[in-house]
């Protein structure tokens, strides 16, 4: 997987960059501006994006734009977003119009090689990636409505790695179940909730998502 | 007392003139008939009275001067040769031409007094006119050498010499002459250049008095050659035409003091109404009906150093612009201006009329000073507050960045390198090393939780709507978002807002909450609703009030209700 690395601290960038090569990840290229960012994966035409949301001038959501501006440009260059922000929001506004080939991972992350370099190959193969703490903490919402007391463990289970945007096969890998029992579960998660199927997983992170939020 | 005084010697010597008159017709100004008497009298009789009436206001200097013009103007007849008794005739002597002196004086200074160069062409006039034209001359001046039998004694002629009475004479006249005429050039350029509310002023008084100088003028430009001013033929009828212009600058004084007075009278009548602490603006308005200029405004000095504010203690800009101007109100000349009236050019130019309305409406400008700086005060006060709690989150949201961008960064390059660092699994410190990472994992975590306490950031990145949105992430309980308004607000109200919802969801005793939000006109109204308990409304009304908002409790059957409404200007 080839991959350019964004974040206006050097001395982390340079950690990143040391700990995913290690780990076997081809890191092209960094980048510390947003700018400097969309002139590299024009050039360097890399597989994923590494972007830190904020950056420079103004280090609000300066990585949340120009991550938009990749997907729009770039569509074969996937995003991954590491943020401070556990507000869903923050992911939505992501993956609002394209889910696929967008991730959205807590900053933290980043010392957590496994998890990272997880997650860069899921987003290059054009997956969705929601960060757990992030889903865990919509599961564990106030606003959560009332359906979801009526999921067994299982279950939720199932949705929660739904709204992380794991494939059908990614949820049986992790529950240690076959693919054939995670569809029945999802099927049954679904029509609990009253939501549609949707052969594309990526598609079904929003609706999960948008559900678990309340809207 | 000396108002009395110059009246009893006034009538004194009008009675002197109309005797004189009577005695020798033939000789003075006005001849022996009824007519001829009130020539002589009336005009200065109604300068009198005008002068007495406008000396109400007591600092009028016109008022004196015009009671001084009227009694000069009996002087001249006590001039001619039949005047008795020998007192009156030196007085008629030596005073014969003060009033065209005083009404130049008058004119001169009007609507207020003389100041500047002006003074000295004032001043000028009683040299030439009373001095050289009257006084020298009589000095020099020994009736019975002259010739005149029937003369009375001049009580201050030192001598007689017919040569040196006549070039006396001359000097004199030409002297007053040339002061007269440049007198009256002044008074005309001074009405041409007037502005016309300054004009429409001033007219009525400089118009006569112009006419009383061109007269005096011509009267004197016919006597050089024979060395004293006559009383016959041309003569004669430019003393009428004198007489008459002095009645018409009496009547002009009069016209304003009546104005004045009229102006003083209704602003007197609502004077009760005034005060009504209900009507902001209610002195101006009032001032601005009876003077007629509706958009005259009232500016009240307040704080030190001065600021001027209306009614309301809202800011007044000043100097004014368009063409309008601001006029101090004082009590007394010498006072401090109580309030600043700005209104059209020229409204408030007349010192009597200003007077008058400071007569009559002082009180209630009084109360609405006190009123305007009380609100003044309250608008300052509730600026700094606002103040602060800007300065306030502004601070919370700095070190929410530099958590993030230090604190935060650094720990987590230092995950990155112990993580590098960690040495293989079999070896003794791969233990210590897994929990230092868990701790360091647990201090992100803590981090964040500070950080976003400390302010949120989605707030000032996402708008009011989205961040209370997300505060139902992670509320304690459940909060229904119900319409909002999705724009963006000044950061103190979306910060305010922001800040109510929260603290009504962290209330220990909160259930579900209900909260929508509109816009109405230009304050922002937002509404929680809630069957469990909300704060008490003193800890959410600070961040309200401070904006100038107010924040209300009601109870709407088993729910509760805070609704806070927060001007945001759009």
């Amino acid at each position: 997987v080839r991959v350019v690395i964004a974040d206006d601290e050097v001395l982390l960038r340079a950690g990143v960059a040391r700990l995913l090569t290690d780990a076997g990840i081809d890191v092209v290229a960094q980048a510390g501006t947003a700018e400097e960012l969309l002139q590299k994966v024009a050039v360097r035409r890399p597989d994923v994006a590494l972007v830190d949301i904020r950056m420079p001038p103004s280090h609000t959501d300066e990585g949340l734009v120009a991550a938009r501006r990749i997907r729009d440009e770039h569509p074969a260059t996937g995003v991954l977003l590491l943020s401070h922000h556990l507000e869903s929001t923050y992911a939505l506004r992501l993956f609002e119009d394209q889910p696929a080939g967008c991730g959205y991972l807590l900053k933290d992350r980043v010392s957590d090689v496994a998890v990272l370099v997880d997650a860069l190959r899921r987003v290059a193969d054009g997956e969705c990636v929601v960060d757990p703490t992030i889903v865990a903490r919509l599961m564990r919402s106030a606003r959560a409505p009332g359906p979801l007391a009526t999921l067994t463990e299982r279950e939720r289970d199932v949705l929660a790695a739904m709204a992380e945007g794991c494939s059908n096969a990614a949820i049986g890998r992790r529950l240690f179940v076959s693919e054939k029992t995670v569809e029945t579960n999802i099927g049954h998660v679904l029509q609990k909730l009253g939501l549609a199927e949707s052969p594309d997983a990526n598609r079904r992170v929003l609706a999960v998502l948008a559900y678990l939020r309340g809207g | 007392v000396a108002a009395a005084a110059l009246a009893v010697l006034s009538l004194i010597v009008a009675a002197l003139a109309v005797r004189t008159a009577g005695d020798v017709p033939e000789l003075g100004y006005a001849d022996g008939t009824l007519g001829g008497a009130a020539l002589l009298v009336v005009p200065g009789a109604l300068a009198i009275a005008a002068g007495f009436v406008a000396r109400r206001r007591p600092d009028d200097r016109a008022g004196l001067l015009l009671i001084v013009a009227g009694l000069g103007s009996f002087l001249p007849e006590l001039a001619t040769s039949g005047a008795r008794p020998a007192a009156a005739f030196t007085a008629g002597l030596a005073l014969a031409w003060l009033t065209p002196a005083v009404v130049a004086h008058l004119a001169l200074g009007y609507p207020g007094r003389v100041a500047g160069r002006v003074r000295l062409l004032a001043g000028a006039g009683y040299v030439t006119a009373v001095g050289l034209l009257g006084l020298v001359p009589a000095l020099a001046f020994e009736p019975r050498e002259a010739g005149c039998a029937l003369c009375a004694d001049n009580l201050i002629g030192v001598g007689y010499d017919a040569e040196w009475q006549l070039r006396l004479a001359r000097i004199g006249i030409l002297a007053t002459l040339a002061w007269a005429i440049i007198a009256g050039g002044v008074l005309l350029v001074r009405l041409a250049r007037a502005s016309r509310a300054l004009r429409s002023l001033t007219a009525p008084v400089l118009v006569p008095g112009v006419v009383l100088l061109a007269c005096f003028a011509a009267e004197l430009a016919l006597s050089p050659g024979r060395g004293y001013l006559g009383t016959d033929g041309v003569d004669g009828r430019l003393w009428i035409a004198q007489q008459l212009a002095l009645a018409a600058v009496a009547g002009g004084v009069a016209a304003r003091s009546v104005r004045a007075a009229r102006a003083r009278a209704r602003l007197a009548a609502d004077v009760v109404a005034l005060a009504d602490p209900a009507r902001p603006a209610g002195v101006a308005a009032r001032l601005g009906a009876v003077l007629g200029d509706p958009s005259l405004v009232v500016a009240y000095p307040v704080g030190d150093p001065v600021r001027w504010v209306d009614a309301a203690g809202q800011p007044v800009p000043l100097p004014p612009g368009g063409g309008r101007q601001a006029t101090e109100l004082r009590v007394a000349d010498d006072a401090e201006a109580i309030a600043l009236a700005v209104h059209r050019g020229g409204l408030l130019d007349d010192p009597v009329l200003r007077y008058e309305v400071v007569r009559a409406a002082g009180l209630a400008l009084g109360n609405e000073r006190l009123r305007a700086d009380a609100r003044a005060r309250l608008a300052d006060l509730r600026a700094s507050r606002a103040r602060i709690v800007a300065t306030g989150d502004a601070e919370r949201r700095r070190i929410e960045r530099d958590l993030h961008d230090g604190a935060q960064q650094r720990i987590v390059a230092l995950a990155i390198a112990l993580r590098a660092a960690a040495p293989a699994d079999e070896d003794p410190a791969a233990p210590l090393v897994t929990e230092a990472l868990r701790e360091v994992g647990g201090a992100l975590d803590e981090l964040r939780l500070i950080a976003h306490g400390i302010f949120p950031a989605i707030l000032a990145e996402a708008g009011l709507a989205i961040a209370i949105d997300a505060l139902a992430e992670s509320a304690p309980v459940a909060i229904r978002l119900g319409p909002f308004p999705d724009g963006r607000f000044d950061h103190a109200v979306e910060a305010a807002a922001y800040a109510l919802v929260a603290e009504c969801a962290r209330h220990p005793d909160a259930a579900a909450l209900d909260v929508h939000g509109a816009v109405d006109g230009d304050e922002l109204v937002v509404v929680v609703e809630t069957t469990g308990r909300l704060p008490p409304e003193t800890r959410i009304a600070d961040r309200v009030g401070a904006l100038g908002g107010v924040v209300r409790h009601r109870r709407l059957d088993d729910r509760a209700v805070l609704e806070a409404v927060v001007p945001c200007g759009s």
